[in-house]
């Protein structure tokens, strides 16, 4: 980037040596300051973008507990081999020093909106002027008897990177031969769309080479799933007698989990697994809810012009927590989402000039080696919700060339977002 | 000067060759519609697997995109990227884009 930015590194330089001090400290005394919880796709982006372009005069702070982010996009690669698990982690140490954002290793525990202050784990609390609140996804364990925190010991949903994604690909990895991999994938809405079906197509790719008996099972909450068409074809093709794909309407419906038995009971039958992958129903990270920025289901509504929460126009809330309309659950929408909410904040706090949202959004799945597809969509922002305007997808009985390329694409689209994300 | 600057990219595929700038666009304005562009092409003009769009001539600029909006180019993403902006955007963005200089 430019000499600006440097020039801006250096006097953050102070800012950031200083965040790892208590908090409670005053910092740029007299600036707005900007609070941001989450440093996923949504939290990080915005957190930068405001630093980036406010050029210091918005005092930005970020509340992430995990020092290395694992993303959750490009982590059924790393099921497949595709990547290693350092090539999907992530520091903030760039946001630290270049950008001069005081990044917290903490746990939000609680929002007050009226004294406009955040607390934290350790008991400090953090005031702000605009909150952004981009926390990702929590699951409904309600919503599924049999599964827990400690289930997932046993039936890992891996569906936020890291520890997780680790031990079921060891358990992939471990499978007898001639084994049953079952997945449960969930019900509407949730994070990824094409994700678990990713995920079947690379743990697919894996036992094709180290165990080609074995078979997968896949016991889905829905009727249909995105890229069904061109999945169905994919595995056709690469992973004959492979995959079976059951859905609601033929099972009749998920009943519960059994981590001792290894079981997935439905209406119509009880299937096991000797590795079970139990994707549960969704709802907004938790902190969303401790907020009050949730709606009965869950999910957080917001104002599709700005990002603004609808319970609260001095909040902002991004990614996968969202109702965002047409919009997907996808690192690529909260990526997105950020921009917009950026430019939003410092227009709201600084006065900066503001220009009409624009957002987009793009996933590629990947099939097998070098057999990548996407989908996409342009999004405006109408007075009741963020609208799909024009869409594509990669369509069945496309050439060997033409996937080789759209894989490609992914793996540019991976460097390219985490830059735009942690700098 | 949209139309006379159209009419020459339709006109010649000359385009890519010619070096010297224009100055249709708003920096400004396509400093921020870049926000959209830099979630794949990366600003450090880092190229692995999605082309390198920075530094270019504003002119080759305009032509690569008017030529995606307009179906030529093929690439489903770019495609779409494209039919979502107006000419006044994309020669913003092709200001904008022509200061930015690759990182070595």
């Amino acid at each position: 980037m430019s000499l600006s930015r440097r020039q801006f590194g250096k006097l953050a330089g102070a800012a950031a040596v200083a965040s790892t001090a208590p908090v409670g400290y005053v910092r740029g005394a007299g600036k707005p300051r900007v609070v941001v919880i989450g440093g996923g796709a949504g939290g990080a982006t915005a957190a930068r973008y405001i630093a980036k372009d406010s050029k210091g005069a918005i005092d930005v702070t970020l509340i992430e507990p995990t020092r290395k982010y694992y993303t959750c996009f490009f982590s059924n690669l790393y099921l497949g081999g595709f990547r290693d698990l350092p090539s999907i982690g992530h520091t903030y140490d760039k946001l630290a020093s270049e950008y001069g954002i005081n990044v917290l290793h903490e746990v939000a525990t609680g929002v007050d909106r009226d004294a406009k202050t955040v607390t934290l784990a350790s008991g400090n609390a953090i005031s702000y002027d605009a909150l952004v609140v981009s926390p990702g996804i929590g699951f409904k364990y309600k919503e599924l008897p049999g599964y827990s925190v400690e289930a997932a010991g046993k039936m890992p949903h891996a569906y936020k990177a890291g520890t997780q994604t680790t031990l079921l690909k060891n358990m992939v990895d471990a499978m007898p031969a001639g084994g049953t991999f079952l997945m449960v994938a969930p019900p509407n809405p949730y994070r990824c769309p094409p994700g678990p079906y990713e995920r079947v197509s690379m743990v697919a790719h894996v036992l094709k080479q180290k165990n080609p008996t074995a078979k997968i099972i896949i016991v889905d909450a829905k009727e249909k799933f995105s890229k069904g068409a061109l999945f169905t074809e994919g595995w056709q093709k690469h992973y004959p007698g492979m995959i079976e794909w059951i859905g609601v309407d033929v099972h009749g419906g998920i009943k519960s989990v059994n981590p001792d038995e290894m079981s997935v009971t439905t209406d119509f039958d009880t299937f096991k697994g000797d590795v079970v992958n139990v994707i549960p129903p969704q709802r907004a990270g938790n902190i969303a809810r401790v907020a009050g920025l949730t709606d009965a289901k869950g999910w957080c509504p917001i104002v599709p012009g700005t990002m603004q929460s609808r319970m609260d126009p001095s909040v902002y809330v991004l990614g996968d927590a969202t109702i965002a309309g047409d919009m997907p659950k996808s690192g690529f929408s909260a990526n997105s989402q950020a921009k917009v909410c950026a430019m939003a904040v410092r227009g709201a706090l600084t006065g900066s000039k503001t220009f009409p949202a624009r957002f987009r959004n793009t996933c590629w799945s990947l099939i097998e080696t070098d057999d990548g597809v996407k989908v996409g969509a342009n999004y405006e922002a109408t007075a009741e919700k963020i609208a799909k305007t024009d869409t594509f997808i990669s369509k069945t009985g496309e050439t060997a060339d033409v996937r080789k390329k759209t894989y490609e694409e992914s793996v540019g689209w991976y460097s390219g977002i985490t830059a735009d994300m942690f700098g | 000067m949209h139309v006379s600057l159209r009419a020459v990219l339709v006109a010649a595929g000359l385009a890519m060759m010619m070096a010297s700038p224009v100055s249709a666009g708003d920096p400004a304005y396509g400093e921020y519609l870049s926000a959209e562009c830099v979630a794949c092409h990366q600003k450090s003009g880092r190229d692995q697997g999605i082309p390198s769009i920075v530094g270019w001539d504003e002119i080759s600029f305009v032509a690569v995109m008017l030529s995606y909006k307009q179906g030529g180019r093929e690439n489903e993403v770019m495609r779409n990227v494209a039919r979502s902006l107006d000419t006044e955007q994309i020669e913003a963005l092709a200001a904008y884009f022509a200061t930015v200089r690759p990182e070595q």
